[in-house]
């Protein structure tokens, strides 16, 4: 119990009776499956956010053993780069590291995905390889480019 | 006039660069680094074209803009805080604005040719519609995935994966 010692007469807060007004809608309180509707936001301006290895990007996108082996499969085919979980992400150049960060939020458990400017910083060959992941990911992805 | 000799130049650990014969890059000209993700487009940027201006630096004013411009906005912003705080930059765009001004104001005192390196900037359109409304001789080299066309002859410079760590590059013109 906190003595008030005349503090509420200090404190303009503590004079304020504590009751819902009656025409105000009710709080709406976040409960444990309201986080999974939101989106994951994958922005192509900031593609990494970590800055040294890979394993830290899949500790941030929480992939499992079996999601990160079919994601290292996936970039192979896609840039012809081989990589591992200790591949320093600092040496891929600036449209290797957009691909990677739409496959780890693609291969990532997040169901709602919200890509920002995600194809212009791909070429033709790589746009198309990624719009058919995204088709066939089965999540529902929003790709939305900003200035 | 920038030159860059023809030869093997290694970028990283893991990849070089196979620049197949001499290179030039003139005022009034526009180059287009054309080459799939991840052939060498930046590291030819760093490791061969700023070298080359670097030894000319005298001669030229040079504009640079970082695929992945966040960073590089920081410390633009950074800078006109310190120097311009009434400005506010906030977008992308008022970074290029205020590096275009600090330019057309030194370029009034001493007029040098302009290079500007644009890599893969959203606002190049308006980067290379600033420059031919500007007064100052530029050469534009840009590296672009989108649709963005200039009325102008364009050279091309071609970026051609050999391997995932060795690409060719060699010029053509458009």
């Amino acid at each position: 119990m906190v003595e008030r010692d005349g503090l509420e007469n200090r404190c303009i807060f503590l004079q304020v009776p504590r009751v819902r007004i009656p025409d105000s809608p009710p709080v709406k309180k976040r409960e444990g499956k309201m986080i999974h509707n939101d989106y994951l936001v994958a922005d192509a301006n900031i593609p990494l956010i970590s800055c040294d290895r890979l394993r830290d990007e899949l500790l941030i996108y929480n992939l499992d053993e079996s999601a990160t082996a079919t994601l290292i499969d996936r970039f192979e085919k896609l840039t012809g780069k081989k990589i591992d979980k200790f591949y320093s992400i600092n040496e891929l150049s600036g449209g290797q590291k957009v691909i990677l960060m739409a496959l780890l939020a693609i291969y990532s458990p997040a169901p709602k995905i919200r890509f920002v400017n995600l194809l212009n910083a791909l070429d033709p060959k790589r746009r198309e390889a990624i719009q058919i992941l995204i088709q066939n990911s089965g999540k529902d992805i929003i790709l939305e480019d900003k200035l | 006039m920038i030159k860059i000799a023809p030869g093997v130049v290694s970028c990283w650990q893991d990849f070089s660069l196979l620049i197949e014969q001499e290179l030039f890059f003139m005022p009034d000209n526009i180059y287009y680094l054309q080459g799939e993700n991840g052939s060498g487009k930046s590291s030819f940027i760093r490791h061969c074209l700023f070298p080359a201006l670097a030894s000319k630096k005298i001669l030229f004013y040079q504009i640079y803009l970082q695929q992945l411009f966040h960073l590089q906005g920081y410390a633009i912003k950074s800078h006109s805080a310190f120097y311009k705080p009434e400005l506010k930059l906030k977008s992308e765009w008022d970074c290029i604005q205020y590096l275009f001004s600090n330019l057309a104001e030194i370029y009034a005192i001493e007029p040098k040719p302009v290079y500007c390196i644009v890599d893969e900037n959203r606002y190049l359109a308006e980067i290379y519609r600033y420059l031919k409304d500007s007064c100052f001789p530029f050469c534009l080299i840009f590296c672009e995935h989108s649709s963005f066309s200039v009325p102008e002859e364009v050279n091309i410079i071609n970026f051609q994966l050999l391997a995932p760590n060795r690409s060719s590059v060699y010029a053509t013109t458009i």
